[in-house]
């Protein structure tokens, strides 16, 4: 498995090692509603472990089955989520005052992850354009008593120009290599890869000048992440990519080549997420500036 | 019940009076929609509304009178000071059969809770109340409750 990843996955045979049982099931306590001492307590037949780079972050180290048969999660005091997929809010660092844009929100982890961030104010729009997956969005919006977010639902390509935002999370649909740590058929990188570039080319298109985008998949394919990242650098020039840094996070740096095609230098400043090195499903970040 | 005149305003007092809403909660708005009352953080609607999105979530809903819904547990539960708390048996009963013989000093909607958690609304009239929360939420309480020690 991912034997066509060798050549850029740092110590590779310890990756593979690692992949072979890596599951952990983690959760994010709601802070609109309660507290960290509050959920280790009532929680602690579950064992909860804190990490060190996200304080609202607890893994699950015992009866995991059953931590969604809780009284706390069925009224939305915690959130069932992947770790790796609470990073890219971590990254975008949301706050009250601001506007921000969730491009394909659904089911709605990171978004209601970002209210959380924001203190409940502000305004988030969160967008999708699948129904089914809006109808999870609505539920986990309630659930968690989230009220700062309005729900659209359009293509992401074609989301309306009508307004500016400060801050836009372009989480795009990808082949989840990360996430099940299955490799996924090229082809399927490719054909995914002119979507992923047009939602961010939007995404960007969206964004006020002196604003932040991150860009993020849960994927390994260098085809879905530094290809989108370097097109997106050579198409549109008024922008600039970020160090990404999370305190207490170790992450791999952005590969500048792969059989063969150049990505560039810059794109080492993205971020790479490997559960050998991180202790995370695999996950791509990337960080914008607009000038 | 509210008369059907009483409409933002005084949903917003009622809100903050009826279930005793703590200050934490001030900076909210209630925005009428079509047979719907959603609540939404201060500043928010101006862009929701260029957008043609819906935000916040619903809190109201209109039948004979503006009822609240069982987002008003969800929402505000937490921030509640007043709530009438059920022992386990009640609680069970409660969702099994929708109703529970119980003497409350209040008329009307209220918040129940469970070892302190707001889990669920209820309408109390002549010391029955009559469950308002959504059948499926009710079979997700009541297998917790059966499969874990409590």
């Amino acid at each position: 498995m991912f034997e066509k990843y060798a050549e850029f996955i740092p110590e590779f045979e310890e990756f593979c090692r690692i992949t072979q049982n890596f599951e952990i099931t983690s959760i994010r306590i709601n802070t609109l509603k309660t507290n960290k001492e509050f959920i280790e307590k009532n929680l602690k037949k579950f064992s909860p472990q804190a990490i060190e780079w996200y304080d609202d972050a607890l893994i699950i180290t015992k009866n995991k089955e059953k931590i969604s048969k809780t009284i706390e999660h069925a009224l939305g005091y915690i959130y069932i989520q992947r770790l790796e997929s609470m990073i890219p809010p971590l990254v975008l660092k949301p706050k009250s005052g601001e506007l921000v844009l969730d491009l394909c929100a659904a089911p709605g982890s990171k978004t209601t992850q970002m209210a959380q961030l924001m203190s409940n104010a502000g305004r988030i729009v969160a967008n999708d354009v699948k129904e089914k997956r809006l109808r999870a969005l609505f539920g986990n919006i309630e659930r968690l008593g989230v009220i700062n977010i309005t729900v659209t639902k359009f293509d992401g390509r074609k989301f309306p120009e009508i307004l500016k935002f400060d801050k836009i999370l372009v989480d795009v649909p990808c082949t989840a290599e990360g996430k099940s740590l299955r490799e996924a058929p090229l082809y399927r990188s490719r054909k995914l890869f002119p979507k992923q570039l047009k939602l961010l080319e939007k995404g960007i298109r969206l964004l006020k000048e002196g604003g932040t985008l991150v860009y993020a998949t849960c994927t390994i394919s260098p085809i879905e992440n530094e290809l989108v990242v370097s097109k997106i650098l050579e198409k549109v020039r008024r922008i600039k990519l970020e160090r990404i840094k999370i305190k207490g996070l170790k992450f791999a740096k952005g590969i500048s080549e792969w059989k063969g095609i150049e990505f560039g230098k810059e794109v080492k400043k993205c971020a790479r997420f490997y559960p050998h090195i991180s202790g995370t499903g695999g996950f791509f970040v990337a960080k914008f500036r607009k000038k | 019940m509210l008369p059907n005149s009483e409409k933002n305003e005084s949903l917003e007092k009622y809100i903050k009076t009826k279930f005793e809403i703590s200050e934490e909660m001030k900076d909210f708005e209630l925005i009428l929609g079509n047979k719907k009352i959603r609540i939404t953080s201060k500043d928010f609607l101006s862009e929701a509304e260029r957008l043609g999105g819906v935000s916040g979530v619903c809190v109201f809903r209109k039948g004979k009178v503006w009822n609240p819904t069982s987002n008003i547990v969800f929402v505000l539960g937490h921030l509640s000071r007043k709530k009438y708390e059920l022992s386990k048996d009640e609680l069970i009963k409660l969702f099994e059969t929708g109703e529970l013989n119980k003497e409350i000093p209040e008329e009307g909607y209220v918040i129940l809770s469970f070892r302190n958690f707001p889990i669920s609304l209820a309408f109390n009239k002549n010391g029955i109340l009559k469950c308002m929360m959504p059948k499926e939420f009710r079979r997700e309480i009541l297998e917790i409750l059966k499969e874990r020690d409590l």
